[in-house]
């Protein structure tokens, strides 16, 4: 099998973009008492890579992922977290890789806030089998609401790279047939 | 991938109308007043201290269990916790609503719940 | 077709979602024994958190004591004593047994300190108004004479009891005995102290909103509420109190209306109407809930000023009752006992 160093490099920067995002938005006051709830800002490069095509695969995407997962957890230092990023992580993976495949037409935006309503959901969900209380419940609707803002933010930021920067995309393996 | 087609503005729709429930829900949430709040505390899912909150500001305690430390007197809340994300000690002070204070790293939860529904009998 | 998957779908969740937040305040109930009974023309609660056997024979032998009650002093039960009494004490010596004797005396005996506030004669004109019972749809508020009769026919001056051979006589053809204001707080009472021999050590008995309470609950104080005579499905107070009985009168319980006026159950022996002091609801808090029974009654129809003072006197009196009380007027003025303060639910 041929390595394919301009692939491993993209991924590792992917990856490190995907980091540097997560550690500046931990960095943005939200209204405290609202555990879990953040900008899911995070999940923008998860969002631009199912996009891609070409020689990006989904399980590029995963690996992404799970790195990003990982080295989060060592910044934050709290082996818990792991679980709540990871279940919302995969959760809003596997969502909007399902929007994808059910709705080939369907916008950026409309998968990136479907996804990121996943990733709260999975987090509130971790939370509640790791707590053994529905209590959190409360903050579902404060999370589903934070999580359309944030997912319409990343939804239309990744449209507006595809729909301006087509070449770009090329050049990083990307497939030329998204006519964004 | 046009943005506008039928099926997108569908979609759009339905977000819009999900955001505005969740909101409208949120605000029905916050605004459940509770009276005669007793302040619970839970460490690891277990109920360690029931506190009656004090109707006058004189009378307080401090609960130090070696990760957080809770004032609880006529309003509860945490003062000192040892995690990195401070989400506790930042909810400040309740003394009403069914908002918990939370500390997801040390696993501490502090509810409020209310005894007014808690009458043994009603005199006719 | 997918799509309208996806809109079911997300409807569905939206439902759940917004259920679950509000619905989840879990208020776990504590596991207790309870047993209700209709008796004495209401029902009957006793509760506990005493699970046990033990606790579950205590609630028979109670209940068993509660129907033996019942077939002695209610008024409406025509297979009781007391019945038979009022039927034939007129010039007649009608010997009683103990405990009834035990009952038409203490009541004789409130009905004279209380000066008839408080008064057991006033069957005929109970009888008469029919309020609670079927009789007041078909006959609305009696007429003068009619009033005026019932009135003839009341009056504790007119029962006569003979200690010697425990006999009850009538000096009115007309008398009629009604216990009602007593004998709710006399089971109370004889309840509670079969409980406590059987050794239930905590428990709450509701003899129709007449509360008797044995112990404390969990070392705290149990929390009574008191009705809001302007709006009685809530209450406008709480006390605490252990081991101590909370009985409360008040015009709101039961009525008939008149020709757009509300016409209620407690009668007032002077006037044979309904009592109209200014007090619409009076509670006393007392050891025994027969007292308590009594004087809540008495109070209501005595008025603030009057019920104060008589308050008053009881107390400097040797017994030295420990009795507490609150008095709601028509514009809703609390009037409370010295050192009392229920807590307030605005």
């Amino acid at each position: 099998m041929k390595t394919n160093t301009k692939k491993l490099t993209l991924t590792a920067l992917f990856a490190v973009v995907a980091l540097i995002i997560f550690i500046v938005e931990a960095q943005v006051p939200l209204p405290p008492g609202i555990p879990g709830l953040k900008l899911g800002l995070a999940n923008i490069v998860t969002l631009f890579m199912i996009f891609l095509g070409g020689m990006w695969k989904k399980r590029d995407v995963f690996l992404v992922l799970l790195v990003r997962i990982l080295l989060a957890s060592i910044y934050s230092g709290h082996p818990e977290s792991l679980i709540y990023s990871f279940a919302g992580g995969i959760l809003a993976l596997l969502v909007m890789l399902a929007m994808r495949a059910a709705f080939k037409a369907a916008a950026i935006p409309v998968i990136s806030v479907a996804g990121a309503a996943a990733h709260n959901a999975g987090q509130i969900t971790a939370v509640m089998l790791v707590w053994q209380s529905t209590r959190v419940l409360v903050y579902l609707p404060v999370l589903v609401a934070g999580g359309i803002i944030s997912g319409l933010l990343t939804g239309f930021a990744v449209h507006f790279i595809y729909k301006a920067h087509p070449r770009f995309i090329g050049y990083i393996g990307g497939s030329n047939k998204n006519d964004v | 991938m046009k943005l506008l087609t039928k099926q997108n503005i569908v979609f759009f729709c339905i977000i819009a109308f999900v955001f505005a429930v969740s909101v409208v829900s949120w605000f029905m949430i916050r605004n459940i007043k509770i009276e005669n709040p007793v302040a619970e505390i839970y460490k690891n899912g277990e109920l360690t201290h029931r506190i009656e909150l004090a109707s006058d500001k004189s009378d307080s305690t401090i609960i130090d269990d070696n990760s957080n430390v809770i004032f609880v007197g006529h309003k509860v809340g945490v003062i000192h916790a040892d995690c990195p994300d401070k989400i506790c000690v930042n909810t400040g002070f309740i003394d009403s609503g069914v908002f918990p204070i939370i500390c997801l790293p040390n696993r501490l939860e502090i509810r409020i719940v209310g005894v007014k529904s808690e009458l043994d009998a009603v005199a006719r | 077709m997918r799509l309208k998957i996806v809109i079911l779908t997300v409807i569905l969740f939206l439902g759940g979602l917004s259920g679950c937040g509000i619905l989840n305040g879990s208020n776990e109930t504590p596991a207790s024994l309870s047993r209700t009974n209709f008796a004495l023309g209401t029902f009957v609660t006793v509760s506990t958190p005493d699970t046990s056997a033990m606790a579950a024979a205590a609630f028979d032998r109670a209940f068993e004591r509660l129907s033996e009650i019942e077939m002695i002093a209610s008024a409406k039960n025509a297979d009781s004593e007391l019945f038979y009494v009022n039927q034939n004490a007129f010039k007649n010596d009608i010997a009683v047994s103990e405990e009834l004797f035990f009952l038409l005396e203490t009541g004789l005996y409130y009905s004279s300190l209380t000066n008839g506030a408080f008064d057991i004669t006033l069957g005929s004109v109970v009888e008469l108004w029919g309020i609670g019972t079927n009789a007041e749809f078909v006959r609305g508020k009696p007429d003068e004479p009619e009033i005026s009769a019932a009135i003839e026919n009341s009056g504790y001056e007119h029962l006569v009891l003979n200690e010697n051979d425990r006999s009850v006589r009538f000096l009115r053809e007309g008398l009629r005995i009604d216990l009602g204001a007593l004998a709710k707080g006399y089971a109370a009472d004889e309840m509670k102290r079969i409980l406590v021999e059987n050794g239930v050590t905590s428990a709450i008995l509701d003899l129709g909103g007449d509360i008797h309470t044995i112990g404390n609950k969990n070392g705290a104080g149990w929390r009574i509420g008191i009705t809001d005579p302007r709006s009685p499905g809530e209450s406008c107070m709480v006390v605490r109190v252990f081991d101590k009985a909370v009985v409360t009168s008040g015009d709101y319980e039961r009525f008939l209306i008149h020709e757009g006026v509300r016409y209620h159950h407690i009668f007032d022996a002077r006037t044979g109407m309904p009592a109209d002091s200014g007090i619409i609801s009076a509670t006393a808090i007392a050891e025994s809930a027969m007292l308590a029974d009594t004087l809540s009654t008495a109070l209501f129809v005595m008025g603030a000023e009057r019920a104060i003072e008589f308050m008053r006197i009881i107390e400097i009196a040797p017994t030295r009752l420990e009795i507490d009380y609150v008095l709601i007027d028509s514009d809703m003025n609390f009037y409370y006992s010295e050192g009392f303060y229920p807590e307030l639910i605005e």
